[in-house]
This record gives structure tokens, C-alpha cells and sequence, in this order.
């Protein structure tokens, strides 16, 4: 059987997203539904600002964000779980296989745009009806943002080299 | 401009069948199929000299140029 050793790693790596998809699903809705957790997870990363805790409208703003802020997140495990599905099945050097690569790579990219987004939009939700003198703008470009963005273009480029990879096997298949 | 494969031409010559020169090359009888119907895009050298030592013959026993 080919690829035996990706095979078993894909098939254990599926359940591995799985769980991380859950688990990210269960964490926005612990947000989402549960003001007290809002409120710690926002007092934590900017206290002074929501000191006074969140009315309700900020509350399902902040909750429209966080959803919008994760899709890219929700996209790039769909993306792995179909990669390691199609590696489960053998269909390692197929052009699906290179396709969601790609996919993938630009979801990637989608989550460190997101994450430099976050604080911005964030700030801007919590401080928008304050007085004039009150509004806030943070724009924070950190370390992991960038990791993110440098390795969203990574797994793109991989991507392309996959597509061609795909392409060569298929035209090998054809030689006898 | 087409090269063609004469392959079942050598085997009648032969009266050998497709499935004996499949065992022989190493290959599967449905590729010896798609050879014969010329539904592939090459050829390796390998596989063209087992073909070539199990039918006795020349490569230009079943390959030609068409204009």
C-alpha cells in the first residue's frame, strides 16, 4: 500500500482537527452565550477600557466579531480535515490534495489578517459611543500576526508546488 | 503527425496473447490494452526492451511515424 506512514498520520490528524474545531466552536459560544465570560476574556486584554462592563448591545457586537474573526479559522480546519481525508484515502499527490493546500494556505492568511483586525475592530466596538475625547483607535501588528501571514504564504507557495507535483504525476501515470 | 502503435500487428505475428506479454514485461494486461489502443502518452525505454525481448523484434516493429 502506498503511503502507509502519511496514511495513519492523516487518519489520527483528522480527529485532531475535529477536536480543535469543537473546541473552538464551544469557546464562541461560551462567548457568545455567556456575557461573564465577555466580559473576563475583554477585561483581560483591555481592562481599563470596558471597566464598566458590556451592555448588551456591545455584547452582541462583540459576539458578531468574534464569529466573522473566526471564520477564517473555522475555513483553514475545514481545509485540513479535507487534506487528511483525501491523504487517509491515499489521494496524496492528487490535484483536490493540491488544490485544498492552496485553500489552505490562504486561510492562513485570512486568520493573520483577522488577528491584526481583532484588536482594532475590538477597541473600536468598546469605545465607540464614549465621548470625543474618549474614543480609542489600537492598531497592533504583533509577532504571532505576522508568523501567521509569513506561513499563510508558505503553505500557498507549497500549494503551487503541489499542483505541479499533481500535474507530473498524472502525466507519469500516462507513461508506461 | 502520429506515432502509432503496431503492437497488436506483432503479437498476431507472434500468436502470442496480450496477456502472456503482460506477464512477461512486468505490466498489467489493461496497460498492454492501452498501449495497443495508443491511449497513453509514452513509453519508457524499459518497458519498450522487455516488450521488444519478449516479442523478438525491433522497436520499429511496433512504433511508427505517420505523416
Amino acid at each position: 500500500m502506498e503511503f502507509t506512514y502519511i496514511r495513519r498520520l492523516s487518519a489520527f490528524l483528522r480527529w485532531a482537527v475535529i477536536f480543535t474545531a469543537m473546541a473552538l466552536l464551544i469557546m464562541l459560544l461560551g462567548l457568545t452565550l455567556y456575557p461573564p465570560v465577555m466580559n473576563t476574556v475583554v477585561q483581560n486584554s483591555f481592562g481599563d477600557i470596558s471597566a464598566n462592563g458590556l451592555p448588551l448591545t456591545k455584547h452582541l457586537l462583540l459576539s458578531t466579531l468574534a464569529a466573522l474573526l473566526l471564520l477564517p479559522s473555522f475555513r483553514a480546519l475545514h481545509m485540513l480535515w479535507r487534506l487528511f481525508t483525501s491523504y487517509t484515502k491515499g489521494a496524496v499527490l492528487s490535484e483536490r490534495a493540491a488544490a485544498t493546500v492552496k485553500s489552505l494556505g490562504k486561510a492562513i492568511l485570512a486568520m493573520g489578517m483577522a488577528s491584526i483586525l481583532a484588536p482594532t475592530l475590538v477597541v473600536l466596538v468598546l469605545t465607540f459611543d464614549n465621548p470625543a475625547d474618549g474614543k480609542q483607535l489600537l492598531i497592533q501588528i504583533s509577532a504571532s500576526s505576522y508568523l501567521l501571514l509569513l506561513f499563510g504564504g508558505l503553505i500557498m507557495t507549497i500549494g503551487w508546488a503541489m499542483v505541479e507535483a499533481a500535474r507530473i504525476n498524472t502525466d507519469n501515470k500516462a507513461i508506461i | 503527425m502520429a506515432i502509432i502503435v503496431t503492437l497488436d500487428v506483432m503479437l498476431a505475428k507472434r500468436k502470442m496473447q496480450s496477456r502472456t506479454l503482460a506477464e512477461a514485461v512486468g505490466i498489467t494486461e489493461q496497460n498492454i490494452s492501452l498501449l495497443k489502443s495508443g491511449k497513453v502518452k509514452g513509453i519508457r525505454f524499459e518497458t519498450l526492451q522487455k516488450i521488444c525481448e519478449a516479442l523478438d523484434c525491433q522497436p520499429a516493429d511496433i512504433l511508427t511515424y505517420e505523416k
